[in-house]
């Protein structure tokens, strides 16, 4: 199998009884709530929306502005994380850096 | 089951729209430890290395390996309704990839290959990928295309020569905002066929297709007066399989004097169970011939990761780091409604240092 | 000691206003399209580490390679080097390198040139006005200005593999009479 890493939970001990249907998978109410908020949030990024100019962009540059920084630390998460959780993926291309030549 | 990786040989690494000035070395070392209610369970120790090398000018070649050596009481066996269990068990798993990466004045395209091995399960990757920008470099967009090829045969004769094939593709666009900020929005579509039962448990029944649609949204916030960048990260995800998750995750980089920077980070998850996710250890609802599961990978749940990390910069090109991450997973976290019940909560604590020189 | 800080800085402001002017007043004078190959090299005045105030108009008659610079610019780091050599090689020939650095903190351009010191002229504008006036595209920029204070040629970016074609151009516009 997998690593350890997917590692999956013990049944619980018996003796609980109650019912347990199906549950529903899709209902995350939250998430229009969520997705509201992330909107205004770029309605605001759009107010202060002001793209470098070449020369400004010392800021961008530092690694800790990199979307990717370790791209081995980032495996290790992503790989943990597909272990316990039925989610994964989503990132996938970098981004940001100097923007020099 | 999982394959190696998520988007298999479209990992990131060169930058967006420069060719890297210089190459890099990395060697990094994970231990990852996990419980639930006594017991230690599984301990995985995982060293991995990663070289990344401009050449010729205009070409960039990069690649990864990754061992993972595991030891502990298999959780294969401990999810089986037979309740067999404790057995003790070692396996490991190796995954290597390899990416070449032409760039154009305007834009780059990029192959890879990736490929993972365990005793039970082979998978082989191809990836494509073109990033293109506009001449002031403050937007680029980013089209990535995976085939994955998974060969299952599980030791227990139950999956012999069974298969799996997956397509992936990523649109995502990267736009610098402001001096100080820059935000990245990707959208991911996966659409798989083949086996995705878990063969190791009893009676486990899956769709043999799933497709996955992801929004990632990621925004770092540089503070200049303060030597400190937030990083914020933002995922739904919606799967066929029934399930809808959420994922949200906030890192402050402080920096500090000497070349030290210290990150504290906050994730929180939730997800909603799959369609035919049955709590054991009485399935009601389980109609034989219909799909089950009663993996908890795909119950209902929240989860909290906080972590912190240390790295230190030095001026010559060497840079080394420290990260602890402790994660627990609890049914009543779920965002949105009841998680599954029966679930008892889980842990893992997982430390990973690394060190990488520029040359 | 504080005084001699508050006059330095005031230098620097001075410096960086006199830019400012200089650059607006070549913006309304000149095309649209910026310092392309053809159009007259914007002027500039900035000062040195020693505080020197260094002109391009100073060195009308000599040929100027005017290299926009940042401490967080990797290829810059490549390029360093490769200036310091022409300089070496031309310099006798009337050859000038007058690397701009466009930092916002002098103390990242000085972490930068500890670790990659430049044997040629350097001058600063935190400002950001010259670049602005040289339209600069990416970093670094490079701009070949001939002894008539014509721009020859626009380079972005700096790659190993263009070192001998940009060579081939200098030697061309040293030679030129």
């Amino acid at each position: 199998m997998t690593s350890a890493r997917n590692a999956h939970r013990a049944p619980p001990a018996g003796g609980d009884t109650r019912p347990r249907g199906r549950q529903e998978g899709a209902g995350v109410p939250g998430a229009a709530r969520i997705a509201a908020l992330l909107a205004s949030a770029l309605a605001l990024a759009g107010c202060a929306y002001a793209p470098p100019k070449p020369w400004e962009k010392g800021e961008l540059a530092k690694p800790a502005m990199a979307f990717d920084g370790s791209r081995l630390e980032m495996r290790y998460q992503e790989h943990v994380y597909q272990s316990k959780e039925a989610a994964t993926g989503g990132y996938g291309v970098g981004g940001g850096g100097c923007g020099c030549n | 089951m999982a394959a190696a990786l998520a988007l298999p040989g479209v990992s990131p690494g060169a930058s967006a729209q420069s060719i890297p000035g210089e190459g890099v070395f990395s060697v990094r070392y994970l231990d990852y430890r996990d419980w639930q209610g006594g017991g230690d369970r599984m301990r995985v120790r995982s060293p991995s290395v990663f070289v990344m090398k401009p050449f010729a000018g205009r070409w960039v070649a990069e690649g990864g390996l990754v061992y993972d050596g595991m030891s502990g009481a298999s959780p294969r066996f401990h999810n089986t309704l037979s309740g067999a269990s404790g057995e003790g068990v070692k396996d490991y798993r190796t995954a290597g990839d390899a990416k070449l990466t032409r760039y154009f004045d305007r834009y780059a395209l990029g192959v890879g290959i990736a490929g993972s091995t365990e005793r039970d399960y082979l998978s082989k990757a191809a990836s494509l990928d073109l990033r293109w920008w506009t001449e002031d470099r403050n937007t680029t967009l980013a089209f990535s295309f995976a085939g994955t090829s998974d060969r299952i045969n599980s030791n227990n004769q139950i999956a012999v020569n069974e298969k799996k094939n997956t397509l992936d593709f990523l649109v995502g666009i990267t736009q610098a905002i402001s001096a100080d900020a820059i935000v990245q929005s990707n959208l991911t579509y996966s659409r798989g066929h083949g086996y995705y039962d878990d063969p190791y448990k009893s009676l486990d029944d899956r769709p043999d297709h799933r497709r996955i649609l992801a929004w990632v949204t990621r925004w770092n916030q540089a503070f200049p007066a303060q030597d400190a960048t937030l990083k914020v990260a933002f995922r739904v995800l919606r799967d066929s399989f029934g399930s809808t998750s959420v994922m949200t995750e906030a890192q402050w980089v402080q920096g500090l004097p000497h070349g030290f920077t210290v990150t504290p980070g906050l994730r929180y998850y939730t997800q909603g169970a799959a369609d035919f996710y049955r709590a054991p250890p009485f399935p009601i609802g389980f109609v034989f011939g219909e799909p089950y599961t009663a993996d908890t990978r795909l119950a209902a749940f929240g989860a909290f990761t906080p972590s912190l990390a240390i790295a230190k910069t030095l001026a010559d090109g060497w840079s080394a780091d420290l990260r602890v991450d402790f994660y627990r997973q609890k049914g009543s976290w779920r965002l949105g409604g009841d998680g599954s019940p029966d679930l008892l909560p889980f842990s893992a604590r997982w430390i990973q240092g690394g060190v990488s020189k520029s040359f | 000691m504080r005084n001699n800080l508050a006059s330095a800085m005031f230098a620097v402001s001075m410096w960086q206003r006199i830019g400012a002017v200089l650059a607006v007043a070549w913006l309304a004078a000149s095309p649209a399209w910026g310092a392309a190959p053809g159009a007259p090299a914007p002027p500039f005045a900035l000062a040195d580490d020693a505080g020197t105030t260094v002109s391009l108009a100073a060195l009308r008659g000599r040929v100027v390679y005017v290299d926009f610079w940042a401490s967080w610019c990797t290829p810059c780091r490549l390029s360093f080097p490769w200036m310091g050599e022409m300089q070496r090689k031309y310099g006798a020939q009337g050859f000038t390198v007058v690397a701009v650095n466009v930092d916002k903190r002098k103390e990242d351009a000085a972490r930068f040139l500890a670790l990659t010191p430049g044997a040629f002229t350097i001058v600063y504008d935190p400002s950001g006005a010259v670049p602005a006036a040289y339209d600069v595209k990416g970093m670094p920029t490079s701009y070949l200005v001939d002894r008539r204070g014509t721009i020859v040629s626009v380079d972005t970016g700096f790659r190993d593999d263009a070192k001998a074609g940009l060579e081939a151009r200098i030697r061309a516009v040293v030679e030129a009479r």
